[in-house]
């Protein structure tokens, strides 16, 4: 009689168990390997593994001030360029709201587009605008602003450029999508009570607004606590952010234990973030 | 009073992208008076009632409120309490805070404020110690909110647009005669936009009629069911409105109707009596209420029941006359014999409007 077949726990758990399988395979298996690597440690001068464990590598991030400085320069970093998206953003995201009309399907793609060409090509382009003798500086020279280039390469202005440019659309679409939901009669309601427009931003659409504003910072924080390619080539070397760290560790020094730990940690930031996020979501939608 | 009006309202134009969605609109208020503007969707009330507010800019003509000119006053500093349609009630501040905002807006001091909002509250029916979230009330309870948080910062003028169209039938009868007692209590000019005539009937002492962009009549509710200056308006008014008979005259006593029959009225309603040459076409308004049903007589407008719906109390009588359905309104004990009646207007000059205008024809009375 009943033409839709059972859907037993038996049955829900054969149709998950590929993908978990899968999820196993390549995530949580090399993820508890991790974990275990970065107790380990490397024996000095050669590539063998020594696999008592140790807290040698966290005590070193912790007390060298090279790493210290590097976790330190990526957390300002982050929260610096989530800043500036999110100053940028705002009024981005509402303009593109209110006035866009017709052309917001196409802004939208636009301000996505950095997110589907990888980091690697508009970083390269941005090399080109913001070396010594490209766009920025030859443009400034020749209207006589200045007399010498200006340094945007190789240090945090150049790398803030990059990633801003990079995690920009990741704020500027959680907003978008909060401001939509929004109706204008609110803003009409709070100017009609004598809300000046100043107070009608900070009364009435931050708050309103504030679960977009925490979406895209906890995007843009992660993005840009993770963020590798960019700092590198911008920063060419000269900018140590904590990707670059584990790079180093990794790839070069090949003191896999210690890159693990790199990595470890990077990760616990991510989860506090993330945590923080939750929290203050979860405040957010009691509180309405 | 004599002098110059409370607001006034001149020229005043405005359109979307070509669209003519106000024409010249002109409108005088008394202070202290419930005046309403009642017009079909899209006929620009809201338009109006948002350049009165401020939100929106006139394309021209001004307007002036107690003698001063606001037409360039931003909205934040025109003191001027809107509840819209929706509420618009803010959704991350309890019912105390939304009331209170703009009396933070005015700087007032706390406990000043907090008297005023239980003040408020009290005024529209509402527990002042109520302190949830404007998501948790009903329909009924976040309009009154709405309406406490407009008249908190006591306002030079109260502007409603469709404040009860979301309400049910019941509560929406009940609210707007609260909203007229709460009118007479404080005494605040109000303006309220409705499509609903009988709620305008109801509750104000003025009535402003639009249509496409124009104020066609501006009148006390009887005066506007008693002499309606347009077949639009007497189309509009009243439950059920009037019937709108198409007709065109025949000869000095006689009229033809939509499908060529012959309709000799009464002297009073014949075309020699309105002043109407033989040939022109006009339309006569008449009311369900005022129709008298028989079988026999002199001057009777014949016509064949279609339908009876029963309203309690009285019925509607659905008639098919001349090739118009017409609904006439009697009694629920009047006997209603066959199918083929006779319709008799009421023997007083007829509401006759030329067909091509709308206009009312000689309505010098
Ligand atoms: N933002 C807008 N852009 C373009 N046209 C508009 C806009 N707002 C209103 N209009 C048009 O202007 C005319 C008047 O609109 P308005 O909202 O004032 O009507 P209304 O009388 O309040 O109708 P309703 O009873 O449906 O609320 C309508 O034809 C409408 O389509
Ligand atoms: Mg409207």
């Amino acid at each position: 009689m009943n033409q839709t077949p059972d859907i037993t726990p038996t049955t829900t758990t054969l149709l998950i168990a590929p993908a978990a399988v899968l999820m196993f395979g390549v995530f949580v298996l090399p993820f508890l390997f991790l974990v275990v690597l970065s107790f380990w440690s490397q024996v000095p001068g050669s590539l063998s593994l020594d696999t008592s464990l140790t807290l040698a590598n966290y005590v070193r991030i912790f007390t060298d001030s090279y790493y210290l400085g590097g976790l330190w320069t990526t957390l300002w970093l982050s929260g610096f360029v989530t800043l500036i998206c999110l100053l940028l953003a705002l009024p981005l995201a509402r303009w593109i709201v209110l006035h866009a009309g017709r052309a917001k399907g196409l802004l939208i793609g636009i301000s996505i587009l950095p997110l589907i060409c990888g980091a690697l090509l508009p970083t390269l382009g941005l090399v080109n605008l913001l070396s010594p003798l490209g766009f920025i500086n030859g443009a400034l020279k020749s209207m006589g602003v200045i007399q010498s280039s200006l340094p945007l390469l190789g240090n945090i202005t150049g790398v803030t450029i990059g990633l801003v440019q990079a995690f920009l659309p990741l704020m500027v679409l959680p907003l978008i999508n909060t401001i939509e939901r929004i109706p204008r009669d609110y803003e009409k309601a709070a100017m009609s009570l004598g809300a000046s427009p100043l107070v009608v931003w900070r009364r009435v659409l931050l708050p309103l607004m504030l679960p977009g504003i925490v979406a895209g910072s906890l995007l843009v924080f992660c993005a840009a606590l993770t963020a590798f390619v960019t700092p590198q080539i911008l920063g060419q070397g000269k900018v140590v952010t904590f990707a670059s760290l584990a790079y180093q560790q990794a790839a070069m020094v090949l003191d896999w234990p210690f890159a693990s730990a790199l990595g470890i940690v990077m990760l616990l930031f991510l989860a506090l973030a993330g945590l923080v996020g939750a929290l203050i979501s979860r405040r957010l939608a009691r509180g309405s | 009073m004599t002098g110059s009006p409370y607001l006034r309202i001149r020229s005043i134009k405005k359109s979307y992208k070509g669209a003519v969605a106000l024409h010249d609109i002109d409108l005088d208020v008394e202070q202290g008076a419930f005046v309403s503007l009642l017009g079909p969707s899209g006929c620009g009330k809201s338009t109006l009632l948002q350049i009165l507010a401020g939100l929106l800019e006139a394309d021209g003509g001004d307007v002036q409120l107690g003698g001063e000119d606001i037409t360039n006053l931003p909205p934040w500093r025109r003191n001027i309490g809107l509840v819209f349609q929706n509420y618009a009630l803010f959704p991350h501040l309890s019912i105390r805070q939304n009331v209170r905002f703009g009396l933070d807006m005015l700087g007032m001091d706390r406990t000043e404020a907090e008297k005023r909002v239980d003040e408020s509250l009290a005024m529209v029916g509402l527990d002042p110690a109520l302190s949830r979230k404007p998501g948790e009330l009903s329909g009924g309870q976040q309009q009154r909110v709405a309406i406490a948080r407009a008249i908190a910062i006591r306002p030079r003028l109260l502007l409603l647009d469709e404040p009860l169209s979301n309400l049910d039938a019941v509560l929406r009868h009940k609210v707007r005669l609260e909203l007229r007692e709460l009118h007479d209590r404080t005494g605040i000019t109000t303006i309220m936009v409705t499509h609903d005539q009988a709620e305008a009937l109801a509750t104000s002492d003025r009535i402003a009629v639009m249509n496409g962009g124009r104020i066609l009549q501006y009148e006390a509710p009887e005066a506007l069911y008693r002499a309606p200056a347009t077949a639009f308006i007497a189309g509009f008014v009243g439950s059920p409105p009037a019937n709108l008979v198409p007709l065109s005259a025949l000869d000095n006593n006689s009229w033809t109707l939509a499908n060529g029959q012959v309709w000799k009225p009464i002297a009073s309603l014949a075309p020699r009596a309105a002043g109407v040459r033989a040939g022109a076409a006009c339309i006569m308004a008449l009311r369900p209420e005022a129709l008298a049903v028989g079988v026999s007589g002199e001057g009777g407008l014949p016509g064949r029941v279609v339908a009876i719906e029963f309203i309690g109390g009285d019925r509607l009588v659905h008639v098919e006359t001349g090739g118009t359905q017409l609904t006439v309104r009697v009694s629920a004990e009047q006997a209603m014999a066959g199918p083929d009646i006779l319709l008799f207007p009421p023997q007083e000059t007829p509401l006759l409007f030329d067909a091509n205008s709308g206009k009312r024809l000689k309505a010098d009375f």
